[in-house]
């Protein structure tokens, strides 16, 4: 038995030995998490973990080394905006920016809420309980109205409180809270094939950006108004897969059994591939901390900011960029600008650090990589500056095209369908069934006093399931940037020669389809207004210019008109 | 023994027992009335035994069981000739020379698209062609009913002739008839005037008939789908502007004559060549100021006053072979639109709106699962051209002319397409194509209608200012 004693020793030697090497090697070893999770590597580097260890953003207990006790409290996607708080928030970290998104209009849905409830009495249902956000619809209340079941399970999906990962596909990727926007999940995975016996390939955590892909916005921003998709040129088309590739439908799909057809895209799409943080910034998207109720005020995106000249009047504000430009510019970690250059702001005046006025002129520069653009500013000519013009927004000219749906079915059937904000499924079933769709030159409307493009829906509501439905109809208004810019405007006869322009049809029995019409805060032209802009197409054809002298005061002209049987357009 | 001599004493007796029921050819006609009591007489001019029509291929014999040889339709193209055509030779002949009867508007025009010169001739993949007419368009034939909800109707002149009920039942006096389950006419009668509901039940989806109800076929895909809410027998159509002759009530055949309908004995190859009715045939010494303007000569009345067009843009059709020789075809639009309504020139040098009628993507999976031909377009033997073709046509939704601008500076009116930079998808508004006789405007026609001229200036003032509060023309 003498001899065991050496061997007893070799063999806790050897044991030893093992358990070192096999004790992670990565500085500075911080939370225990390292014992199992060793192969983990990131490429973010505002957020190394090697430096700042896993239980700060994932919670957990760090001291623990057996998993049950390590996971205890652990998350999974520390950016939901329920945790939050303790996660990206925690002190010292981003406290203001998750106190600012729980109040923004992503993660509250007022805007949507808000003009849902509107619908909803007009439709001639008494105001019942409606919640003003989203939190606020997770209470139950006795008597619900169904329109809020059908927000709940139809529209509930697109907040930034929805779970990310909760169901498999399209609707699953939604949300996530911080992570929905400042995540790259495209990168993350195992990096090569090195795996064996006692080796493990590296993994890769999600990176961690403000450099955010468009791709993370039209997650959710690709239904309704579609935004998303038409700034690419994308179309949900009617649906019919063409054409047809190899024994299949069309390629070209959108998530939910949909399809789009290739349009011209936004020109900042197709001539610099601007994604959309390019022109939204953070303080517009993530909110300011105030609440507001519709996404229109939240908004602090104008074409005027890049396209204006500064030494307008009303032109953009311009300045050194401060503080906040300087650690955005970092945070970005693409971009060249330094302390002292001069930078344009927002109207609401947040630094538009990739706006930068040098000498050779307004560049703006990519935030995706740091290529530099060259911005052309409106030109002072008359086109831009007609008197009567003054109540145009830079969309009613420029947008090419508008998807718009027209006729609406909202109708319930017998059945389960899941309920996004409570998380169950429950009866009835939604669905949704459309008159027809284009995609054309957007009729224009009154937005708060300016001209905008503007999209009608007839939405038929019913209630009931079938065999006792009762039908309840809405003529809505609404007005949105289609995200179709392009250089080429709209010609004179297009607003000024084609009724069509203000809804006036000659397709349907009722002439007046737009006329007069009242949505939440968009209103049709009046016949009147209509026939005032018509009869300027009457002089288009030989007074073609901007410049000619009958628009300085185009009534006193169009009066002398009448009267004049002298003039040469009266001869 | 007893057994033998009774089934010999009985056979004789029973058959003479038929005899008498039945009758002999000769009273045959009369004999009918036993089990057809209460079926409707015909009109005057057909007031004929039931046997002289029905019962024509062997009139004299007496072959058979009785009901074998009675012919149910005795005008169905099978039996035409002995019964309809005993008294109607000439109609019989000139209908099969129409257009009606020969489909050579729809077989030509297709064909040559898919490559394609004149019958016989191989087309794609030796007759693939020939197969989607004959399993997809040939079905409106008149040698061929339908059996589809609402659109009943049988063969042969009874397809227009008759009438027929919602349910595609017999609803008249008859007994026996009404129990029979099969399509069949309301009653035994012919039907004057013609109904519309008959000329539609071919005449529908988007082809013209349609739009003369202000009909416009629906998309057919799922997110469309209305029929929860819409029981109707055209719930499968948007209900667009009608036609203002429909409105007033006005029939398809008050202006469609019998030699429009029936051909007059010459052949043609296309629809508009054999129009026989035409809108001055009513509206004679137009002279309001639109209609006096020079140039406005060369205008087909549809060009100004359709309301809309059928624009079914882009054809994807496939075909996968089925182990049993069939096929299985499936097909889609790439967008469907009626606000745009492109010009174009007729054989006569009208210039006339123009539908795309197709712009074909051809597919084909043969039995064992390949791919033979992926979205191939096909090209015409005569050109080499695109098998894509855009065709004039008499647009039947006529309404008060539409505005000056919805031509005059319209891109899609000149047949340049929407937008000046096309896409994939949006190069299918361009006119590419048209099928000849006709064509698309030349060069000099487009410049006229996307440059106002002044002489356009002062034709249209002087027209807003003869009709005060039209500012919208």
């Amino acid at each position: 038995m003498k001899g065991l004693g050496p061997i007893f020793l070799i063999l806790v030697l050897i044991i030893s030995i093992y358990l070192e090497v096999q004790r992670p090697t990565y500085p500075p070893k911080k939370d225990s998490c390292y014992s199992c999770h060793q192969f983990a590597i990131s490429t973010d580097k505002n957020h190394p973990f090697d430096a700042m260890g896993c239980s700060l953003c994932h919670l957990g207990n760090p001291y623990a080394l057996q998993k049950e006790a390590a996971h205890m409290g652990i998350v999974r996607n520390p950016g939901e905006l329920a945790f939050a708080k303790e996660t990206c928030g925690r002190g010292g970290c981003h406290p203001e920016q998750v106190q600012r998104v729980e109040n923004s209009i992503m993660a509250t849905n007022a805007g949507i809420l808000h003009r849902m409830r509107i619908v909803w009495e007009r439709m001639g249902f008494e105001g019942s309980f409606w919640p003003r956000t989203v939190e606020s619809s997770f209470q139950r209340q006795r008597e619900e109205p169904p329109f809020l079941d059908y927000f709940r399970k139809m529209c509930g999906s697109c907040h930034l409180h929805k779970e990310f990962g909760d169901v498999v596909g399209e609707i699953g990727e939604r949300g996530g809270g911080c992570s929905a926007c400042h995540v790259i999940r495209e990168r993350e995975g195992k990096i090569g094939k090195g795996e064996g016996f006692g080796v493990k390939a590296p993994y890769n955590h999600r990176e961690i950006t403000t450099r955010i892909p468009s791709l993370n916005c039209i997650r959710c921003h690709n239904r309704s108004a579609r935004i998303g998709l038409s700034y690419r040129g994308q179309y949900e088309s009617e649906g019919y897969g063409t054409p047809y590739e190899g024994d299949g439908f069309s390629s070209r799909r959108l998530p939910g059994k949909r399809y789009y057809l290739e349009l011209l895209p936004d020109i900042h799409h197709r001539k610099s591939g601007l994604d959309c943080i390019d022109c939204h910034n953070g303080q517009e998207v993530m909110g300011d901390g105030k609440r507001y109720g519709l996404l229109k005020e939240q908004v602090d995106t104008s074409c005027l900011s890049c396209h204006a000249q500064n030494h307008w009047e009303d032109g953009p504000k311009e300045g050194p960029i401060g503080d906040l430009g300087l650690k955005l510019v970092s945070l970005n970690g693409k971009l060249q600008v330094k302390e002292g250059e001069i930078i344009r702001y927002s109207p609401k005046g947040y630094p538009l650090y990739n706006v930068v006025s040098t000498q050779k002129g307004l560049f703006l520069f990519r935030k995706s990589d740091g290529q530099p653009f060259e911005i052309s500013s409106i030109k002072k000519e008359p086109y831009h500056h007609l008197r009567g013009h003054e109540r145009l927004s830079c969309l009613a000219c420029h947008s090419q095209w508008m998807p718009q749906c027209y006729g609406c079915h909202i109708a319930q059937r017998e059945g389960l369908q899941w309920d996004w904000i409570r998380k169950e499924g429950s009866m009835p079933q939604w669905f949704e069934r459309r008159d027809f769709m284009r995609f054309e030159s957007p009729p224009l409307g009154l937005r708060d006093g300016k001209v905008y493009p503007i999209s009608a829906h007839y939405v038929s509501f019913y209630d009931g399931v079938e065999g006792s439905r009762s039908r309840h109809d809405y003529f809505g208004l609404a007005s949105f940037d289609p995200h179709t810019t392009q250089k080429r405007s709209r010609t004179c006869f297009e607003c000024h020669g084609d009724p069509k322009t203000y809804g006036l049809s000659y397709l349907y029995p009722g002439m007046d389809l737009l006329t007069g019409k009242e949505g939440i805060d968009v209103k049709s032209f009046e016949m009147a207004d209509i026939q005032r802009i018509l009869r300027v197409g009457e002089c288009i054809g030989c007074h073609g210019d901007y410049a000619d002298k009958i628009y300085g005061d185009f009534s006193q002209s169009y009066n002398r008109f009448l009267w004049d049987t002298e003039l040469p357009c009266r001869r | 023994m007893q057994k033998v001599i009774y089934v010999l004493v009985c056979i004789p007796f029973l058959a003479w027992l038929l005899m008498g029921k039945i009758g002999t050819a000769k009273d045959r006609g009369k004999e009918c009335i036993h089990c057809h009591s209460g079926i409707e007489e015909m009109d005057e001019n057909h007031r004929f035994e039931c046997i002289y029509c029905h019962f024509p291929l062997n009139r004299g014999g007496d072959k058979g069981g009785i009901h074998l040889n009675v012919v149910k339709n005795p005008s169905d193209p099978n039996y035409w000739d002995v019964a309809c055509g005993r008294c109607h030779q000439t109609e019989i002949g000139n209908l099969k020379k129409s257009l009606h009867f020969t489909l050579d508007g729809i077989i030509y025009q297709s064909l040559s698209l898919w490559g394609g010169q004149s019958e016989g001739e191989d087309l794609i993949l030796g007759g693939l062609g020939r197969r989607f007419l004959e399993d997809n368009c040939t079905g409106c034939h008149i040698s061929k009913g339908s059996n589809e909800k609402g659109f009943y109707r049988s063969t042969g002149c009874a397809a227009c002739h008759m009438e027929y009920g919602e349910e595609g039942r017999y609803e008249g006096g008859d007994k026996g008839l009404r129990s029979s389950k099969k399509v069949r006419a309301r009653g035994h009668r012919f039907k004057r005037p013609i109904e519309d509901r008959s000329c539609l039940s071919c005449h529908r989806k988007n082809h013209v008939g349609s739009d003369y109800l202000g009909l416009f076929e629906r998309d057919t895909t799922a997110s469309f789908e209305l029929s929860e809410f819409r029981g109707d027998k055209y719930r499968d159509y948007h209900r667009l502007r009608e036609d203002v002759h429909h409105e007033r009530g006005m029939r398809c055949t008050d202006c469609h004559k019998k030699s429009d309908v029936m051909g007059d004995g010459r052949s043609y190859s296309y629809a508009l060549q054999d129009s026989k009715v035409r809108c001055n045939d009513c509206h004679k010494n137009l002279d309001s100021l639109p209609h006096i303007i020079p140039k406005h000569k060369r205008l087909h009345c549809t060009a100004c006053h359709s309301q809309w067009v059928f624009g079914d843009f882009g054809l994807s059709v496939m075909a996968k072979e089925l182990s049993d020789g069939r096929a299985e075809w499936r097909m889609g639009y790439r967008f469907r639109r009626w606000d745009w309504i492109p010009l174009g020139v007729d054989q006569q040098g009208f210039i006339r709106p123009l539908r795309p009628k197709y712009q074909y993507l051809i597919s084909y999976i043969d039995s064992e699962g390949r791919v033979v031909l992926d979205s191939y377009v096909p090209q015409r033997k005569s050109s080499g051209e695109k098998g894509w073709g855009f065709l004039p046509y008499t647009p039947h939704n006529v309404q008060r002319g539409r505005v000056c601008y919805s031509c005059h500076g319209n891109r899609m009116a000149s047949g340049e397409g929407i937008e000046e930079e096309l896409s994939f998808d949006t190069v299918l508004t361009r006119v590419d194509g048209v099928l000849s006789p006709h064509r698309k405007l030349n060069k000099q026609e487009q410049e006229m209608l996307m440059k106002p001229s002044k002489e356009f200036e002062r034709w249209r003032s002087k027209y807003l200012l003869q009709t005060p509060g039209k500012g919208s023309r």
